[in-house]
């Protein structure tokens, strides 16, 4: 069968042409974006390579070199790594000597070292999270411009949680260690604060989308600011705010592992010496213990936030 | 006795309600009629300042509630009550805690926050609802309840302000004629019993002439006609709402909600007994 | 309403008993979070120990490094002797080789200079003209001097080794020199050195020390609030808040004046542009003589600038970049990576249960092995550097990105599929026409979102070793005295997150139409 061109009016051919102008246009901004990646890409490898201790191609034959580096002796050895339980090849040095992390609850029962750690971590997490969600629940308030009419507290508080949010949190656990020089306190500090931030602004944007009528029924009654917000507000956003700090959870546990790797205690930094010394039964107790830590705590996380806000649960915060 | 004086709204470019002057006296029972957009509800709202007045002073006796902030304005909205066409209840709290919601103003802001309320205060709740006949709710969230059962909780918060004044913005727009009625039934009878002043926004003729000694027409801001019921005649219904020419262009019918079987026959007035005298 | 009469009340209450009953118990729920949230937090403070840290933490010198992020020191020493001072600058000092600040005022006479035992003589003897001024011009010896001398502890024997080889000019001789210096630490409080006796004033009051050299410290008076002495006789240390703080030795006055801003930051003292005014630079720049005949002025300027021994700038900057690559290659990557993986894993689009479940457990993998663990595995196969950091970036995201996306595409509009499926269109045909119009714009709405956030990631990566700012960072708070180098690649770094923060969520609000911060 042929194909022959329809004849056009003068409107279809006037659309048609226009069509071809955007299609056109259309193509170009795709190719022209695309170079734009590729040579964005292009020169990024480029720089990094040039820029990295070792060079990619060589390295690449040797990248997972690691993981012929993590098997141990044997496989018993992750166990006795984890539970710090006496290894047989223990010959005094730091490689085998799993007992002496053990932390003595009391005489006889002790909690072994990484699971201390973790415990540790996860810890941190929690108080960070806590902390971070008693402080930024106060300031979204003010941030909101549903509720905060004076137009410069709105700016600045917005501003002071940008600025708690992009702050490097490695700052910040810096400065407290040269301040306090050990202790959870740095990794608390610096996670915390960034926590303010991030869910200040996730939830002064759920409370500008909550429902007002509430607010003015109160308002109406002869209800204060503070009142008005905690009756009319607080109720129709908790959930939300709720689910937003589980996330939130599930996130601080791996910042706090990052931060521990930089000197704030907790398995962070356990995982940082133990690779960084060769010691393969202990870094494949840490990677295992973490790696089931973070299952764990994602699981409970989407179960409590399901229950808590149906399925809209599935959203990401920063 | 509240005093209304050259009390003007602009938004913007718009005037919402220009130069509106009225006296309303203790115990009256005021409807405020008029097309959408002919500024009753932004008069309503000036009265109980969510809006403020662009000029123009409002006054309780003696008191100029235009000119009150802080405190003291909080004490005049707790004494003039204020009902939604949108209920506008806390939906997620249980209808009780809505009803004590009303007690605000008059504790301290600890103990709300707290929600630490007293045994006399619950009572009074619970009597307040067993008013509105909707006491058996009083533990369910208020967002589950229907439209008429969620407009008598917040005429039941109203009642726990313990107001001077009640005003009701479109109170049965939102409600089938079955609740319209209820809802207006309790008003009246807060009304007569309480002696409480009310001003009700209507967008029904005859729901007004029914219920009200006084009726209110606005139009484009003003107001046209003031007086009782019986003085509502077609020509002022005409100055009211407009019409395009001709007076007989707005058939009651068309601004009824009434429903033809009365409901509460004469004689028989279970529903709205008050639970306690008092 | 009035009150109400007791047994109408009873009645009343009887006849709801849930509504009194269950309020009790709800009201008690509130406190009892409470309760466990504030037991929590008391059970973390004695898990972490926090009142010890904090007790023991070093809080007088937080307020330094604090004020370290947005100010400077300069420590001139001002050394007693016989019957004048001398009057030194440590080698490094942000104000140049040759200081001679207008707050430092020194009062010159001639002076009987007799020979010292302890060997001062030989500053005299290595720099006929006298002063500091002429001490510090270019002399190491005397500068090595006052900078060990500082330091205290071997002191007294280098000074006597000193000496032995000075043997020869013990003799008397009479020379200019100092015999009094005003430090002055703003509005009316200074510090007055003599060689006998120090004069302090701060806010009206006056603080008068006896200097018995090399002895002890004799205070007349009582002490004010503002200076603080260990035991009578020794060191006193005196506060003028802000502005600085003096410690007064038996042997020497060391000054700690401090001045707000970042010094010499844009050229270092090195740098013949140094102490010159923005304009004089600017004409040097554009139409001055060359300074340096191999090169234009604008090159040199340009050259000194990036390499400013005290800030670095062309290294934080090309650190910097390194951290935004990461970042960047590391999210292009991961979303290259994960689209075609996203469609294997769902379950409306390919039909292999198997399939779906391996690829959903390894995107899940993925993600759990921690971007920290990543990292320190990536740095150990490519050594240190943004080449790790990308590999961290992307394994991590990749997981992420794939489970995000593989959710989207199980959530999308069927009705569009089989829009395109009726027409009769191939396999993959169906999912360019039916699906990816629909997803595109969440898929790239979500990578750019973490493009943004992945930017402060690879700062923290790059601490452990990954390489950019964040290694640069570490290195320069461990030392403790570059704070203000801190402030600065703080700075640098906020400028770049707001920078991507708002690009990104504007690109986002074009490609979704929505407010950002919904997903």
């Amino acid at each position: 069968m042929s194909v022959t061109s329809p004849v056009l009016s003068t409107a279809g051919r006037t659309i048609e042409a226009h069509w071809q102008e955007l299609a056109v246009r259309r193509r170009l901004y795709t190719i022209g974006g695309i170079l734009f990646m590729v040579l964005a890409m292009g020169g990024s490898f480029w720089f990094a390579n040039e820029s990295n201790a070792g060079k990619f191609f060589d390295r690449l034959p040797h990248v997972f070199d690691f993981i012929g580096q993590l098997v141990p002796r044997d496989g018993l050895e992750l166990w006795r790594a984890l539970f710090d339980l006496p290894s047989p090849y223990d010959d005094g040095s730091l490689k085998y000597n799993y007992p002496e992390g053990r932390v003595y609850v009391t005489e006889s029962a002790y909690i072994p070292e990484y699971i201390y750690k973790m415990l540790e971590t996860i810890n941190i997490a929690l108080v960070s999270t806590l902390i971070g969600f008693g402080i930024g629940f106060v300031l979204c308030f003010l941030a909101a411009s549903n509720l905060t009419t004076r137009r410069w507290l709105r700016f600045f508080v917005r501003r002071f949680m940008e600025v708690l949010r992009a702050f490097p949190e490695i700052v910040i656990a810096g400065f407290f260690l040269a301040v306090l020089s050990l202790g959870a306190i740095p990794a608390i500090m610096a996670v915390s604060i960034h926590t303010i931030g991030a869910l200040g602004k996730l939830f002064f944007e759920v409370v500008e989308n909550a429902d007002m009528r509430a607010e003015e029924g109160l308002r109406a009654a002869g209800a204060n600011w503070v009142e008005r917000v905690w009756f009319a507000i607080v109720p129709q956003v908790l959930p939300n705010f709720l689910s937003y700090a589980l996330l939130r959870l599930e996130i601080n546990v791996r910042a706090s592992t990052i931060i521990g790797a930089v000197g704030g205690g907790g398995i962070g930094e356990a995982l940082r010496l133990s690779i960084s010394r060769a010691h393969e039964a202990k870094t494949l107790a840490i990677v295992l213990l973490l790696f089931c830590t973070i299952v764990a705590v994602d699981q409970f996380s989407a179960w409590l936030r399901r229950r808590l806000v149906g399925n809209q649960a599935f959203e990401f915060g920063g | 006795m509240l005093a209304i004086r050259h009390v003007t709204r602009r938004f913007g470019e718009t005037t919402a309600v220009d130069k509106v002057d009225l006296e309303i006296a203790e115990g009256e029972m005021v409807g405020v009629i008029g097309r959408s957009g002919a500024g009753k509800s932004t008069l309503l709202r000036m009265i109980n300042r969510l809006i403020d007045p662009s000029e123009g002073e409002i006054s309780f006796q003696g008191t100029q509630v235009s000119a009150l902030g802080g405190a003291a304005l909080r004490r005049w909205q707790r004494d003039c009550a204020m009902i939604f066409q949108q209920f506008n209840l806390v939906p997620r709290l249980d209808v009780l805690t809505n009803v004590l919601l009303g007690r605000l103003n008059h504790r301290s802001t600890a103990l709300n926050l707290l929600s630490v309320y007293s045994r006399e205060e619950r009572l009074k709740a619970i009597a307040a609802l067993e008013r509105l006949d909707i006491a058996q709710t009083a533990l369910q969230r208020a967002g589950t309840l229907s439209g008429g059962q969620q407009q008598r909780v917040a005429i039941a918060r109203a009642l726990m302000q313990e107001p001077k004044v009640i005003l009701a913005d479109e109170p049965i727009a939102s409600l089938d004629p079955l609740n319209a009625k209820v809802v207006m039934d309790s008003l009246a009878d807060i009304n007569a019993r309480e002696g409480i002043t009310v001003v009700t926004n209507l967008h029904t003729l005859d729901t007004a002439r029914q219920y009200c000694s006084r009726i209110i027409g606005m139009a484009r801001g003003s107001v046209v006609f003031d007086g009782a019921p019986e003085e509502l005649t077609r020509e002022a219904v005409h100055r009211i709402y407009g019409g395009e020419g001709r007076a007989e262009a707005i058939p009651e019918e068309i601004t009824s909600t009434s429903i033809d079987t009365p409901l509460r026959p004469q004689g028989e007035q279970p529903r709205l007994e008050p639970a306690l005298a008092g | 309403m009035g009150a109400f009469h007791a047994h109408e009340a009873e009645a009343l209450a009887a006849r709801y008993p849930d509504v009194f009953a269950r309020s009790l118990r709800s009201r008690l729920t509130g406190w009892l979070i409470a309760a466990g949230i504030v037991a929590y937090f008391l059970f973390a403070w004695w898990f972490f120990s926090i009142g010890q840290v904090l007790a023991n933490g070093n809080w007088g010198i937080a307020g330094i490094y604090m004020a370290d992020w947005v100010s400077y020191e300069v420590r001139p020493d001002i050394e007693f002797r016989d019957n004048h001072l001398e009057i030194s600058f440590p080698r490094f000092s942000p104000l140049g080789e040759n200081p001679d600040p207008a707050w430092l005022v020194e009062k010159r006479a001639i002076v009987e200079i007799r020979p010292e035992e302890k060997g001062s003589v030989l500053t005299g003897a290595a720099s006929p003209s006298g002063g500091f001024l002429g001490n510090l011009g270019g002399n190491e010896d005397t500068a090595d001097e006052s900078f060990l001398g500082a330091l205290g502890g071997g002191q007294p024997n280098m000074r006597r080794t000193d000496e032995v080889s000075s043997e020869t000019v013990l003799k008397t001789r009479r020379e200019e020199a100092v015999v009094e210096a005003s430090v002055s630490f703003g509005s009316g409080n200074r510090v007055d050195v003599f060689p006998e006796r120090v004069e302090v004033t701060r806010g009206g009051e006056m603080l008068i020390l006896d200097i018995v050299r090399d002895d002890r410290v004799e205070v007349r008076g009582p002490l004010p609030a503002w200076a603080s002495q260990r035991e009578p006789g020794a060191k006193v240390f005196v506060y003028f808040g802000f502005s600085g703080r003096a410690e007064i030795g038996n042997d020497e006055v060391t000054v700690r004046r401090r001045f707000l801003g970042w010094e010499n930051f844009v050229f270092d003292t090195r740098s013949p542009f140094w102490g010159r005014p923005a304009g004089e630079v600017i004409s040097l720049i554009v139409s001055g003589e060359r300074l340096d005949p191999e090169r234009s002025n604008a090159a040199l300027a340009w050259n000194n600038f990036l390499n400013n021994a005290e800030w670095q700038h062309g290294d934080v900057w090309l650190k910097l970049l390194q951290t935004i690559v990461m970042a960047f290659a590391g999210t292009v990557l991961a979303t290259l990576v994960a689209f075609p993986l996203s469609f294997a894993a769902a379950r409306n689009i390919s039909p292999n249960r198997v399939g779906n479940f391996v690829l959903k457990r390894f995107f899940d993998f993925l993600r759990s092995v921690d971007m920290l663990i990543w990292a320190l595995f990536f740095t150990r196969g490519f050594g240190p550097g943004p080449l790790a950091g990308i590999s961290a970036i992307f394994f991590t995201d990749t997981g992420t990105f794939g489970k995000l996306y593989s959710e989207a595409l199980e959530n999308i509009d069927e009705k569009q599929r089989e829009g395109v499926r009726s027409v009769g269109a191939a396999p993959v045909s169906v999912q360019r026409y039916g699906v990816v119009p629909q997803v595109l714009p969440v898929f790239l709405s979500q990578s750019l979102y973490f493009w943004e956030s992945n930017t402060r990631s690879a700062t923290i990566i790059g601490a452990v070793g990954a390489g950019g700012i964040g290694l640069k960072l570490w290195e320069a708070m461990r030392t403790n005295t570059d704070w203000e180098n801190v402030a600065y690649m703080v700075l640098l770094i906020l400028l770049v997150v707001f920078v991507f923060d708002n690009i990104s969520s504007a690109l986002r609000r074009r490609l979704i139409g929505a407010e950002p911060g919904q997903h």
